[in-house]
């Protein structure tokens, strides 16, 4: 998606992030809703149905934009508000499309086996 | 962060910011609580650190609140605690005006905390109205004001072409800021006619009073004609297609009743909807507090009742902005200062002759910006009515718990004795979900008025409870096991 177009923006320097186990480079200081949605990624969680959901309201009152993060610092998975979440270098992130892969739930130690693959 | 303050604000938007430059002017001791990275709220949502924009928010518009945004980064004595939010202010006992009236759970990335206050002002904005119709929850579906976030404050264009559906005149400013920051949009479609769009420019007082706000409307639609965007008039959305992935929606004319001709619906490819109707405010903590709220749904739904000071029906809670009824920017930093000074009044730091005296300046100008504001709302509004014929039995109403409009109808059919919200929520779990009925209790309010027969105040809303935003248990039981003082 477009991201580079007015000219009249200076990004900062860019930052490393994990997405679904594929290296994504975003700019240190911008949400991740903004990285995600920058590489393509409209999904950002499943229902409980299976729906795919992507970020709506884009200022933390939907809670359409959930994904799971894990940092240095904290490396146990838990839930983030994407468009509320300031990306930082190394951030580990699973969206919906891994989370059905991989179910995990926040606080539980998650399976990373790949026979839930199709 | 202090454990005590004179006057807790919830939000650093327009009016929160406002209110903490009065009141620092008046030797009260603020502390500011807000979600967000930065302050200035959603109208000045700037870009992150490190980012630098060459021209951001150029328009008029935006320049008294930016001049209010550079003074309050000169504040001193006012705390701002960013990226935190409100989770419950509760009453403390035996507090009088003198002594901490309040609690508030605060919580952070970092944990929760309690903040003792002896005022409180709520100034909590508002977000915008989710309209229910097949596909709403499709990604690539977004509050118009979401896709503007990312363009106020990054430049970012989400999406190839853009689409933008609404009654409200904001989305022309949208759609221009998307050609400003080089992206393509595919039309933007306002469900009234022309002429009710164009009875603003009928108005000689108010065009005389807001000829900025006209001027830039003016410059607006000649950009936007320029580019070749298509602005139609009488036509609306009718569902988004995709499933996974937005690829386009289906839209339809209106006819003179602003019904839906669904015989002529045809589809308007593009991979990103804006919805702009109108917005719902923010008002569950004032609710949680009991504060007295009327519902307009044309306003945003519940409204906090207040006084010529900005107070509350409770006792030293005040509240400013867009939860006394969705105004813009201007009422908001009106609305701010008026709640400082009646803070100050109720906190005896100001003498009651010099308070009027300050207040009426005040008064005057909120009297002429609520005209417009009012006058804006009813042009926008399409009617309760319009929105009952989007919302098909297809529909989800509850995203979080996936309740469709049908299975609701139904189980309101079959259980006659249910007739208040919060009883719907039991039955149904209907706004039990992590957006705590955010995004269905005006629908679900609505459509359980509409079986009934009565009124949405009667219906009432969702009891509105602790935590007003989702907390972790950790942060929970941190919060409330003792605080050693400083």
């Amino acid at each position: 998606m477009p991201r580079d177009l007015s000219g009249n923006i200076h990004r900062s320097a860019p930052v490393s992030l994990m997405v679904d186990q594929r290296p994504v480079q975003a700019f240190a200081g911008e949400t991740l809703a903004t990285a995600l949605l920058a590489h393509g990624i409209s999904a950002f969680n499943h229902t409980a149905s299976g729906q795919p959901r992507g970020p709506y309201c884009n200022m933390g009152t939907c809670f359409e934009c959930q994904v799971q993060i894990a940092t240095a610092a904290n490396t146990e998975f838990r839930w983030v508000q994407a468009c509320m979440t300031t990306v930082r270098e190394g951030m580990i992130i699973n969206t919906g499309s891994a989370l059905l892969k991989h179910p995990q739930m926040p606080g539980q130690a998650g399976s990373h086996s790949d026979e839930t693959h199709n | 962060m202090k454990l005590t303050t004179e006057l807790l604000i919830v939000g650093a938007g327009p009016a929160g910011m406002a209110a903490a430059d009065t009141a620092t002017s008046l030797g009260i001791a603020a502390t500011v609580v807000d979600e967000h990275a930065e302050r200035g709220g959603q109208f000045l949502r700037q870009p992150p650190t490190g980012f630098k924009m060459t021209n951001w928010l150029p328009g008029k518009t935006y320049q008294p609140a930016k001049k209010l945004l550079a003074r309050s980064q000169q504040l001193r004595d006012v705390e701002w605690l960013q990226q935190a939010t409100v989770a419950g202010i509760f009453p403390q006992h035996g507090g009088s005006s003198s002594e901490p009236r309040f609690r508030a759970v605060i919580d952070t990335e970092d944990g929760s905390r309690q903040i003792s206050a002896r005022s409180v002002l709520i100034a909590s904005g508002c977000y915008d109205l989710p309209v229910i119709f097949p596909g709403w929850n499709t990604p690539g579906v977004m509050a118009a004001g979401g896709i503007q976030v990312f363009i106020k404050s990054q430049q970012f264009v989400p999406g190839e072409r853009i689409l933008l559906v609404g009654s409200h005149p904001l989305q022309l400013v949208i759609a221009d800021q998307i050609i400003q920051a080089g992206g393509e949009v595919a039309g933007v479609l306002f469900a009234q006619k022309q002429s009710r769009a164009l009875a603003l420019f009928r108005q000689p007082m108010t065009l005389f009073q807001q000829a900025n706000k006209f001027k830039q409307l003016i410059g607006t639609m000649a950009r936007l004609r320029k580019a070749g965007v298509k602005v139609e008039f009488g036509r609306t959305l009718v569902k988004a297609n995709g499933g996974h992935e937005l690829h386009s929606v289906t839209v339809a004319p209106l006819d003179q009743q602003r019904r839906l001709i669904k015989d002529a619906a045809t589809d308007i490819s593009c991979d990103r909807l804006g919805v702009c109707f109108s917005f719902l405010t923010s008002s569950e903590l004032a609710r949680q507090m009991e504060a007295d709220c009327v519902w307009n749904a044309r306003r945003g739904g519940w409204l906090a009742h207040h006084d010529e000071w900005m107070a509350s029906s409770v006792s030293g809670l005040f509240v400013a902005g867009e939860i006394t009824g969705v105004a813009g920017s201007d009422v908001a930093m009106v609305e701010g200062k008026l709640a400082a000074l009646g803070c100050a009044l109720e906190l005896g730091k100001l003498d009651a002759t010099t308070a009027e005296q300050n207040a009426r300046p005040l008064r005057q100008q909120l009297q002429q910006f609520h005209g417009f504001a009012e006058l804006l709302s009813q042009l926008s509004w399409p009617g309760d009515d319009f929105f009952d014929q989007l919302m098909s039995d297809d529909s989800i109403v509850c995203k979080c718990e996936e309740l469709s409009a049908g299975a609701l109808r139904k189980l309101f059919t079959d259980n006659p004795n249910i007739n208040r919200a919060s009883s719907a929520k039991l039955l149904s779990r209907a706004g039990m979900g992590l957006c705590q009925g955010r995004y269905c209790h005006h629908s679900l309010t609505r459509l359980l008025a509409q079986l009934r027969g009565m009124q949405e105040q009667e219906v009432a809303g969702f009891t509105a409870r602790f935590p007003g935003k989702p907390l972790s248990i950790a942060h929970l039981i941190e919060s409330a096991s003792p605080v050693k003082p400083e």
